[in-house]
């Protein structure tokens, strides 16, 4: 039969303050570990939501980001009337050449600059990316220097809001409008007319070319069509694989995170352990009395464990519940693929907190393991005899 | 009295074996956060007296400048030695061999980058051949080439795939670059004459600020405006590019002090209430409140320091080794454990001991003798 839960309940009740201060390291341990994986949640999600599945995305081969590629303008005469690109509802080949550029702006309370993408695309464009939304403003107007901006870009860098004039290129461009787009990559770029934004910065060439197939075969055919042809010397690859390509950068955040919440959980489950050796030498004489009474090792094992875990338990809920306020916090750090910004944020996912509270857990029972160990095998003539 | 203190820590092997242990791997962790913190604020230690700095486009560092600059930028006084750096970009055979490849100025790099060392043998066959390049030693190494192996760069976003031969190797600075011939990435583009970084070395380190006003001052008001700073801040903008993560390595870095503090406060407060009528007995028998109270702050300290010595003692042991293989790479330039780290790192845990048991061992030592007598816990 097993000791009543009761019996440790009222334990801990008592030890109030040790059982506390127990808890509370294993709170601050799962905090940080939760505080970590969000942030590499948060990273992760955003690259990889980003992506119609039946855009395409072409660029020089060889270059791993846009920034690097370069499509000439005879090239994009080839690749718009390819078999198997749709068509916008003018009739037109739904192909969208569009040009990156890199400026470097302050960031709001930091002097140093960053760079941020800034987008030149036509009305194709828009129309290729579903969660563009624009919500504050009007689009921007070709010959006239006007761009929009994310949500995100105008929240965390100085002098981007509506109605403000940023200095790139030859001269001052005006934010006419603000977008969001969702939770994807392009949360932090500034879009403005493909045209405008050649003409200013001397360019004749394109960055890359975006195109919408008409179905997932056509798509493929595609794929295969634009990188085997020799004449082009281009890469294609779906939107969605090329942001998840860059999800790598959010691996050695996870791993950082790993390491630095287990060097805690170390910690924290020694100092469980202490506590719970102490808690048994403490009561030795009831641990005879409750094998006097006819309660088997195995149930006293099972008692002191449990006793562990609970502690740990409540330490890890409180731990989550510490680090709930993280979520949808938003930052940004430098995409070194892109070499520009990436806005993202944090993200704690039921996941995460099921982890958080198995992670505490785990402590809880490592931590009581040996101690219970020791209390189930106390003699018990011996253990009625102490103090 | 000492050896009154030792005894008593020794009276409980388990505990003060679990105590310290997780004192230990606390403050291993709050070292390695405190060493990153420390290197990420200030990458290169000593950093007022190295003579070299990097001059880049005012408006950012993607934009590069006239080739025509070098010329006027060595006509400065103070500036003891010039040369041009284009970031390339390429990686060799495949996109995953990703490593820093320039080209440069071979009659000046290494006297800009004085502390690289290359044999005058292979420095002059650099110089003289167009499509020659040289190469760190840790490169070397990685990849295994050898001297004359044909080198060839893919993926530049400059679009053109160039031909190297390897015609030497240095060592003693950052030895995990590639640098091959400005003229020769010049002419294979068209002539663009434009140049990404200029990369200088002073004469004296004290008359950096002075020089590079000068040098901004040169070029203010044209198409192509500079900014020159120190390597130091050079570095220092490209770790402001990651955003907060010194603010998040802070407040994990408190979350850890924190933790170690309950910790030993929670091992200290239990084993004090075991001993309080321990304590009467003592004080009975003529030991003052005092002694009693430096007994048991001297064992918690006691405890705190040996966890110090293994936690932060392993952790500058680690990183200086690490760090020492990786001198001069990039924003980790230099992740040895500072003098003030340490200090901070071990001084910390000190003063969470005295802390943690203060109350305790001063209410031990002023309780009611009586009534401690009869104390069962």
């Amino acid at each position: 039969m097993a000791i009543p839960l009761k019996y440790n309940l009222r334990n801990l009740a008592v030890r109030r303050t040790t059982t506390s201060m127990t808890a509370f390291s294993i709170t601050l341990t799962v905090t940080v570990f939760l505080v970590l994986m969000a942030l590499a949640q948060g990273l992760q999600t955003s690259l990889t939501a980003t992506g119609h599945p039946l855009n395409l995305l072409i660029m020089r081969d060889g270059s791993q980001s846009e920034t690097q590629s370069s499509v000439q303008r005879d090239a994009l005469q080839v690749l718009r009337y390819l078999e198997g690109i749709a068509k916008t509802d003018k009739g037109e080949p739904w192909v969208s050449p569009e040009l990156i550029v890199l400026i470097n702006l302050p960031r709001r309370g930091q002097v140093q600059g960053s760079n941020v993408t800034i987008r030149g695309l036509g009305p194709e464009g828009f129309a290729l990316r579903p969660e563009f939304k624009l919500v504050e403003g009007q689009a921007f107007r070709s010959g006239m220097r006007e761009v929009i901006v994310s949500k995100r870009i105008a929240e965390r860098f100085q002098n981007c809001g509506l109605g403000d004039k940023i200095k790139f290129a030859k001269g001052y461009w005006t934010v006419v409008g603000v977008f969001d787009v969702g939770n994807t990559a392009y949360a932090s770029e500034i879009w403005t007319d493909a045209n405008d934004l050649g003409q200013d910065f001397d360019r004749d060439a394109y960055s890359s070319v975006f195109v919408r197939a008409t179905d997932t075969g056509a798509l493929n055919r595609l794929k295969q069509q634009v990188t085997d042809d020799r004449r082009l010397h281009m890469k294609a690859q779906t939107e969605k694989e090329y942001y998840e390509r860059q999800t790598s950068s959010a691996a050695p955040i996870k791993f950082l995170g790993i390491f630095i919440a287990g060097l805690m959980a170390v910690g924290a489950s020694f100092a469980a352990m202490n506590t719970m050796y102490a808690a048994v030498a403490r009561r030795t004489k009831e641990i005879g009395c409750l094998r006097v009474l006819g309660f088997s090792r195995g149930s006293i094992l099972l008692s002191f464990i449990i006793e562990s875990v609970i502690i740990a338990a409540l330490g890890g809920f409180l731990g989550c519940v510490m680090a709930l306020p993280i979520n949808g916090v938003s930052t940004g750090t430098t995409n070194f693929m892109t070499f520009s910004e990436l806005a993202f944020s944090f993200r704690i996912t039921p996941g995460l907190l099921l982890g958080g509270m198995i992670f505490s857990i785990l402590m809880g029972f490592i931590g009581g393991l040996f101690p219970a160990w020791r209390a189930a095998h106390e003699n018990i003539v011996t253990a009625l005899r102490s103090t | 009295m000492w050896r009154l203190l030792l005894k008593n820590v020794f009276r409980n092997k388990r505990r003060t074996f679990l105590t310290v242990s997780s004192v230990a791997v606390s403050l291993f962790l709050l070292s390695a956060l405190a060493i990153v913190y420390t290197a990420l604020g200030a990458p290169l230690q000593n950093a007022d007296s190295i003579p070299i700095m990097m001059i880049r486009r005012a408006s950012g560092i993607i934009f590069p400048m006239p080739a025509s600059y070098g010329q006027r930028i060595r006509s400065v006084p103070g500036v003891a030695a010039c040369s041009s750096l284009n970031w390339f970009g390429g990686y060799w055979k495949d996109p995953a061999n990703f490593f820093a490849n320039f080209a440069v100025d071979p009659e000046n790099v290494f006297k800009v980058q004085f502390a690289s060392q290359i044999a005058p043998d292979q420095l002059e066959a650099f110089k003289r051949e167009r499509t020659a390049a040289v190469a760190g030693r840790r490169l070397v190494e990685k990849y295994k080439w050898k001297i004359g192996d044909k080198i060839t760069l893919l993926g530049s976003p400059y679009g053109f795939t160039p031909e190297l031969t390897l015609r030497g190797v240095f060592s003693g600075g950052p030895d995990d670059q590639l640098y091959f011939h400005w003229d020769y990435l010049n002419e294979s583009i068209g002539r663009a004459n434009m140049v990404g970084l200029y990369w200088i070395r002073l004469e004296n380190a004290e008359n950096a600020a002075r020089v590079g006003q000068a040098i901004d001052q040169m070029f203010r008001n044209t198409d192509a405006e500079t900014k020159t700073e120190s390597i130091s801040a050079f570095l220092l903008s490209f770790i402001a590019m990651l955003g907060n993560v010194r603010r998040i390595i802070l407040m994990i870095g408190a979350a850890v002090s924190f933790a170690v503090l309950l910790i030993v406060a929670n091992t200290m407060a239990m084993s004090i209430r075991e001993r309080i009528s321990e304590a009467a007995v003592m004080r009975s028998l003529g030991f003052r409140s005092a002694h009693i109270m430096r007994l048991f702050v001297g064992e918690s300290l006691a405890l705190t320091l040996a966890g110090a010595l293994l936690g932060v003692g392993s952790a500058k042991l680690i990183s200086d080794a690490v760090a020492l293989s990786q001198i001069g790479q990039f924003i980790f330039a230099d992740m040895r454990m500072r003098p003030g780290t340490l200090a901070i790192c071990s001084a910390l845990p000190l003063l969470i001991a005295l802390l943690a048991s203060g109350l305790p061992a001063y209410k031990a030592g002023r309780a009611n003798i009586a009534e401690a007598l009869r104390y069962t816990g």
